[in-house]
């Protein structure tokens, strides 16, 4: 148990490590800077500094987990991924409020035009949804499902559902909605990213002002990638989600036995949307694209920080847009102005405690 | 088509986004029949308002370059390769020039000059 946890607070710090370089050029640490600005020593330092913090963090936390692992008390040892994602944000916050007050000490925005920038293309003619790839999770849904139906006239009257560190620590009487909790969420989770992968082509792309064609043709190629990563972690969390049930209709009582089965799969599915984030960068910001060049000038994205709250949450009743892109991160956020928005948000907290009612 | 709106500028947003189509099919890169975004879809990728979409495709369909139709949206109804303009199209746009080109007589721009800048422009399909 305390290597998984170990391994992924090595991972997150990595991933902390990294994102200053997966961001756009143009906005570092959630600050929209103009381009002529975007290699200005201030924001070496700030990264460097951050870097130096997320480090220490990072040893700090292993450090803490080591010696909260030999109590051998699980409560604070859930805690410690928790803590470490809050000490990971206070180090972007810091070199957030840091850069944004440079800016403004410096008026980096004084004397540039700014501008709003949109490729109709994107809408009129949208990359083509991956229907092959979305095909896959269909089908192991598909699998588990039949194979369930076969199975249940053969399962035992008492079905595991639920595992702690000493094995099944919560059975249930075999009902179609017990037998069959693991294929309800793997159904969810299917509908719901496939639902994502369709929305995405349709959310705002964050264009480049100084490189609106360029930076439009990036962007038409992330989402392409982010999409068949987004359908690989699909089909890899049904995989980690069918086995787990395969092992409940066999009455397994191995908790590690439930617990490599439902991870393993699902860490192979998170690496393959970790590898597009490295590769592409947020919106392709990494790629390099043989379409357009760089414009100098005095041309600079609009300066929106100010719909922009606690460096990463937005709220404007003034854009019809729900999903868009992360100011700092790989992927998309909400725009809280929007009912849509909330609506998504208790369908998320909503399915699986109802999930949960349904198969008590 | 790319669309670039100067959020900071005098002339209201509505009219640029007027100016840009009416640019973009001047140099070919908008073509009659061509489908515009929906109003929602434009104004969430510049993250402005929907009226002020709706407000130029408004003011392009009723110069008669785009159409506005339930079904399929906005699609642009005309280009230069569509015949002959409208009647009354050319007398309305002759005033208009006439403004323009005292303008730039009353500040003292060249008339040589002009010339060779709108036969430049006329040249490139009026591209920036």
């Amino acid at each position: 148990m305390i290597a998984i946890q170990l391994a992924v607070v090595v991972l997150l710090g990595s991933v902390a490590w990294a994102m200053p370089s997966l961001t756009k050029p143009t906005l570092p640490f959630g600050v929209r800077v103009p381009p002529d600005r975007q290699h200005d020593p201030a924001i070496d330092r700030a990264r460097r500094q951050y870097r130096l913090a997320v480090t220490a963090v990072t040893v700090l936390v292993l450090g803490v987990a080591g010696l909260v692992d030999r109590t051998g008390d699980a409560a604070p040892a859930a805690l410690v991924p928790l803590g470490f994602v809050l000490l990971t944000w206070t180090c972007y916050y810091r070199a957030h409020r840091q850069l944004r007050a440079v800016k403004h000490e410096h008026a980096w925005y004084s004397g540039h035009r700014q501008v709003a920038v949109a490729d109709t293309g994107l809408r009129t003619a949208p990359p083509a949804y991956p229907w092959a790839w979305a095909l896959v999770p269909v089908v192991i849904v598909g699998a588990t499902l039949t194979g369930g139906i076969i199975a249940y006239p053969h399962l035992a009257a008492r079905i595991p559902m639920h595992y702690s560190s000493s094995g099944v620590d919560r059975w249930a009487d075999r009902t179609p909605l017990t037998a069959f909790s693991g294929v309800l969420t793997q159904v969810a989770l299917t509908v719901l990213l496939l639902w994502l992968c369709a929305t995405v082509t349709r959310s705002r792309p964050d264009l480049d002002a100084d490189d609106p064609a360029g930076s439009a043709d990036r962007y038409r190629r992330f989402v392409g990638q982010m999409q068949r990563a987004l359908l690989v972690l699909t089909a890899a969390g049904d995989v980690s989600l069918g086995a787990v049930q395969a092992l409940s209709w066999a009455g397994t009582r191995s908790a590690a036995l439930v617990t490599v089965t439902g991870t393993v799969p699902t860490l192979v599915g998170l690496g393959a949307v970790l590898a597009v984030a490295v590769r592409a960068g947020q919106g392709g910001s990494r790629l390099r694209t043989p379409t357009g060049a760089p414009r100098a000038g005095d041309i600079a994205d609009r300066d929106d920080d100010d719909r922009w709250y606690a460096g990463g949450l937005y709220v404007n009743p003034n854009d019809p847009a729900f999903l868009v892109p992360k100011r700092y991160g790989i992927g998309w956020t909400l725009n809280f102005a929007h009912p849509a928005a909330w609506l998504l948000l208790a369908a998320l907290i909503a399915v699986p405690i109802l999930v949960r009612i349904a198969t008590r | 088509m790319i669309i670039v709106v100067d959020v900071g500028s005098d002339v209201p947003i509505y009219q640029q986004l007027r100016d840009r189509v009416v640019e973009a099919i001047a140099a070919g890169t908008a073509r009659q029949g061509d489908p515009l975004p929906s109003t929602r879809a434009l104004a969430a990728d510049l993250a402005i308002n929907m009226h002020t979409v709706a407000k130029a495709y408004d003011l392009l369909r009723r110069e008669g370059l785009v159409q506005l139709t339930r079904r399929s949206g906005a699609v642009v109804a005309r280009d230069r390769d569509s015949g002959p303009p409208e009647p009354g199209f050319v007398a309305d746009w002759q005033a208009r020039t006439r403004v323009l080109l005292a303008e730039a007589l009353s500040h003292g721009v060249d008339p040589d000059t002009v010339l060779a800048h709108c036969s430049r422009l006329l040249h490139q399909g009026v591209e920036s």
